[in-house]
């Protein structure tokens, strides 16, 4: 076996880039495991004379290909390259731009007596008129590289990809500085019938999307009409494998290894890929997979799983903006919404990728309300707790709140110091929370003796967790559309005549007012104060640009948990009493506005109790030590009791809603219920003839003439005396038809 | 009088209806003369028992018809004006206030036609996009352990 070659670069050998292939250097000095897969000329690459031997391995023989093989650029006489084995008829008309294609390593001896053609500028590969077309494909180790422009055929569909054994497709598009051509029009088209590899090496451009696609029919052994499933073969799952040299990404490869997509025998199942700016999704309707590669959210990608139906397991989902000037990309960002001419192409993803937490809107005024209690109320609360506040919040797992256990059994605790006296609250949510910062646990030991030597009273558990302010979360609750189905369904009026009835998470339903809500979406929002365990929620339509409330309520889902039994009595005032100085209830900064006008109901406060707590502080002490305080108090008025509430959700709402049930805080039982809003919509149902309409019409008060109606119509009290020609008989024969219905227009 | 006698296949609550109508006939009329229900005497050859329709340009009228043998090779036609095809141009000039039309949409308007199913149908429809179900996934737990600073 032997090559020699008067210059060649950028040569691959068994995948191996092989830079000055020197004249007098032969494949003989590589071994035949470095061989066996696939001899690579590259683009550029020149062979001017010389020869490339193929050893068959089924025949022991020689095939020889000779003669400037594969291609000699020097006779540049036409658009195809032609290498003919055994004939030595090789010619490169481009310049060796777009080919450079030899391979078929351990092809059986049926291919001597054919030949393949291989197109540049066409952006056709096209590998055809191959008499013994089932053998040529019969390569149980090789490699078939096709370095091209366009898409790949194999014309004779009946032999291309006989034989399973058949491993490895790859194409290349080269270098070639403009992506235009990868568009839709321009994807490769299957290949990958019945298994092996297909590496797909493209240079994309953004926002472009490729395909490629597996036929669907025609597995061994042939069956007519039947169709099978290429993507395995004898109920072997086959692997497609998908590189990207992203354009768009950088030139890096964003490799998806051989297992990262593997299709498994029959139905779909669980696919996943670790690409952190590609994904792929099967639209196994139209068999074909996509492969999209413009950057996209976590959230959106899971929505493409949604609409794909496929399920694709992502590990990372940081995705990377690629900076864009005058279309050039000079740079990545995970900064999303950094400046980029990515922005401005259509059909981009561009700028609405949100970075930060959506804002909760100001909620609006409701309609019929001179006196606004919404005005400026803001909802997703501030926090003003912080410096000078005589409590100290920590957001622990279990495991770090066993840790602490553990410290207080431990020897590790000075002497004389009882840490349970320093804990004045604790409390669990059913939700993960983050806090500001990460810190030990540290207490105060107020019973220190005073030492000039000691500066600091703190006594550090060790006990590693984090920190938080007590500031309340703010949560988007999502959306719905309140379609109207019923005029989808021919009778528009019954949409109001639809119950309409929302539940907000653990703090109730509520019955809607459907003029208020139909035909347009309800938004929710909750705000959680994390510190007294309030959880707070509205809901909003939207309506000529405002944001209208439809209803609101409060519940408590943070639980006090036993510290001891003394302390499980005295806690929760005492946690209270705290809140007050922290002064970080969420209901003292955002749900006070509403009730701040309010004369306030009956009953006590949800938000606030006003117990006296352990520490002798009075409930009046406590109002009056904090304005803050004294909202939430009122608002406690406005929500604690739930007939109450009714009545001011019904008053203060946009629309005639009422509260109908809740709340469902106050135990962990009660977080069994679904965290998720949802609305339950009671529609009427109807029967009607067929022909309907035409035999009877359909409501419809307007004043028409006759003649510019087509079909039936029934009219009030038709005048008729303008039809002068007609004696009175027939006058009032034609108003007593037309007012029992008649067809105009002719017809029936 | 002349008269043209042939079908219709139309209702009778069509205004403009199609006709199949044959060639003008002379017609004797019967006693007394009534252009709104007149009574011909025809031939047997000029109008056939099958005929269901017929029009005058001497009455500008179109007529409804029945047919009868009588002796003599004679018909009998008894015609019963058809104020709606007579008048159609008329008609379709005036301006009416509809109540019920074929070719109305979209109408909020109940329609008491339409019989209502005593059993509803109820739908569940969930919020997409909740953030604080997401926070609360795989049964998320945050303990808030307040302490003395």
């Amino acid at each position: 076996m032997a090559v020699q070659t008067e210059t060649i670069i950028d040569v691959m050998i068994s995948g191996v880039k092989v830079d000055e292939f020197g004249i007098s250097d032969t494949i003989d000095n590589y071994s035949d495991s470095e061989i066996a897969d696939f001899i690579y000329v590259g683009a550029n690459s020149r062979m001017l004379g010389g020869n490339i031997d193929i050893y068959s391995n089924t025949s022991g023989s020689y095939d020889t290909w000779q003669n400037g093989m594969p291609f000699d650029t020097g006779s540049v006489t036409s658009s195809i390259m032609t290498m003919k084995s055994g004939y030595g008829t090789y010619e490169c008309p481009a310049e060796g731009r777009y080919l450079g294609v030899v391979l078929l390593h351990n092809i059986y001896n049926n291919i001597y007596n054919d030949y393949i053609t291989v197109g540049s500028s066409q952006n056709y590969v096209i590998l055809t008129e191959i008499n013994a077309k089932k053998y040529l494909l019969d390569i149980s180790a090789g490699l078939l590289q096709v370095d091209s422009r366009g898409a790949i055929d194999f014309t004779d569909k009946t032999a291309d990809l006989y034989n399973p054994q058949f491993t490895s497709v790859a194409f290349k598009y080269n270098n070639a500085g403009t992506y235009e051509y990868l568009n839709y029009d321009f994807v490769p088209y299957y290949v990958l019938q019945y298994g092996g590899y297909l590496y797909l090496i493209n240079a994309f451009n953004i926002n472009q999307t490729s395909q490629f696609r597996c036929s669907f029919n025609q597995s061994p052994p042939w069956n007519a009409g039947t169709v099978y499933n290429p993507l395995s073969y004898n109920d072997v799952s086959k692997s497609i494998s998908v590189a990207f040299n992203g354009y768009g990404f950088g030139t890096h490869w964003n490799n998806i290894s051989d297992d990262d997509f593997v299709w498994a025998y029959g139905a779909p199942a669980q696919r996943y890929c670790e690409s952190d700016y590609v994904h792929l999704f099967a639209d196994f309707g139209a068999r074909q997979f996509r492969c999209y590669y413009y950057y996209k959210t976590y959230d959106e990608m899971m929505m493409m799983y949604a609409n794909s139906g496929m399920y694709f397991r992502i590990n990372s989902h940081t995705v990377f903006k690629p900076l864009i000037d005058n279309n050039v990309v000079y740079g990545f960002t995970d900064q999303l919404d950094a400046e980029s001419d990515i922005d401005n192409y259509d059909g981009s993803t561009k700028h609405d990728i949100p970075v930060t937490p959506p804002t909760p809107p100001t909620p609006p005024p409701g309609p019929d309300y001179e006196d606004d209690p919404w005005s400026g109320a803001t909802f997703a609360g501030t926090s003003v707790g912080g410096a000078g506040a005589f409590a100290k919040v920590y957001y622990m797992t279990a495991t770090e709140l066993a840790n602490l256990r553990s410290w207080m059994n431990s020897i590790s605790v000075p002497e004389g110091f009882d840490p349970m006296a320093q804990i004045i609250g604790l409390s669990q949510v059913p939700v993960a929370l983050s806090g500001s910062s990460s810190e030990n646990v540290v207490f105060v030991n107020s019973s220190a003796v005073y030492d000039p030597g000691v500066t600091t009273r703190a006594v550090d558990t060790g006990v590693a967790t984090q920190q938080a302010m007590g500031t309340p979360i703010s949560y988007y609750l999502g959306s719905v559309d309140i379609v109207r189905r019923m005029q989808e369904r021919g009778e528009p009026y019954l949409d109001y005549d639809c119950q309409i009835e929302l539940y907000l998470p653990l703090i109730g339903m509520f019955s809607l007012d459907t003029q208020a809500v139909m035909s347009r979406t309800i938004s929710a929002y909750a705000v959680l104060d994390p510190v007294s365990g309030t959880l707070a929620a509205y809901a909003y339509v939207t309506k000529d640009g405002q944001n209208l409330p439809v209803a609101y309520g409060s519940t408590t889902i943070g639980i006090d948990l036993p510290i001891s039994a003394q302390q499980l009595s005295v806690s929760r005032a005492a946690l209270k009493q705290a809140n007050a100085q922290l002064g970080t209830s969420l209901l003292s900064s955002a749900l006070s506005m509403i009730a701040i006008s309010s004369s306030g109901g009956k009953g006590s406060s949800a938000g606030a109790k006003t117990t006296t707590g352990s520490s002798g502080v009075s409930a009046a002490g406590i109002r009056e030590a904090g304005g803050d305080y004294m909202k939430a108090s009122q608002v406690g008025n406005v929500f604690g009791d739930f007939m109450n509430w009714g009545r001011t959700i019904r008053q203060l709402s946009y629309g005639n809603n009422t509260a109908i049930a809740g709340s469902f805080g106050g135990s962990t039982a009660q977080w069994a219920y679904p965290f998720t809003p949802y609305v339950k919509i009671i529609r009427p149902r109807f029967e009607k003839p067929n022909n309907y309409a035409h035999s009877q019409g359909v409501p419809y008060v307007h004043t028409k003439k006759v003649g510019e109606c087509t079909g039936f119509i029934q009219c009030i009290n038709a005048d008729v005396s303008g039809i002068t020609r007609a004696t009175d008989l027939e006058r009032q024969a034609i108003q007593a038809a037309l007012n029992n219905g008649v067809f105009a227009g002719g017809g029936s | 009088m002349t008269f043209q006698f042939g079908t219709t296949n139309s209702a009778n609550e069509v205004i403009h209806k199609s006709t199949d109508l044959g060639n003008a006939v002379t017609c004797i009329i019967k006693d007394p003369i009534d252009v709104i229900s007149p009574y011909l005497i025809v031939k047997d050859t000029e109008v056939e028992l099958t005929d269901n329709y017929a029009y005058s340009s001497d009455t500008e009228r179109y007529y409804f018809i029945e047919v009868e043998d009588l002796p003599g090779g004679r018909r009998g036609v008894q015609c019963t004006v058809d104020p709606l095809m007579s008048f159609a141009s008329e008609i379709d000039t005036r301006d009416v206030n509809i109540e019920r039309y074929e070719g109305a949409t979209e109408s909020d308007i109940y329609d008491s036609g339409v019989c209502l199913i005593a059993r509803n149908e109820v739908v569940i429809e969930s919020f997409t996009g909740c953030e604080f179900a997401k926070a609360s996934d795989n049964n998320a737990r945050t303990y808030i352990l307040t302490v003395a600073n």
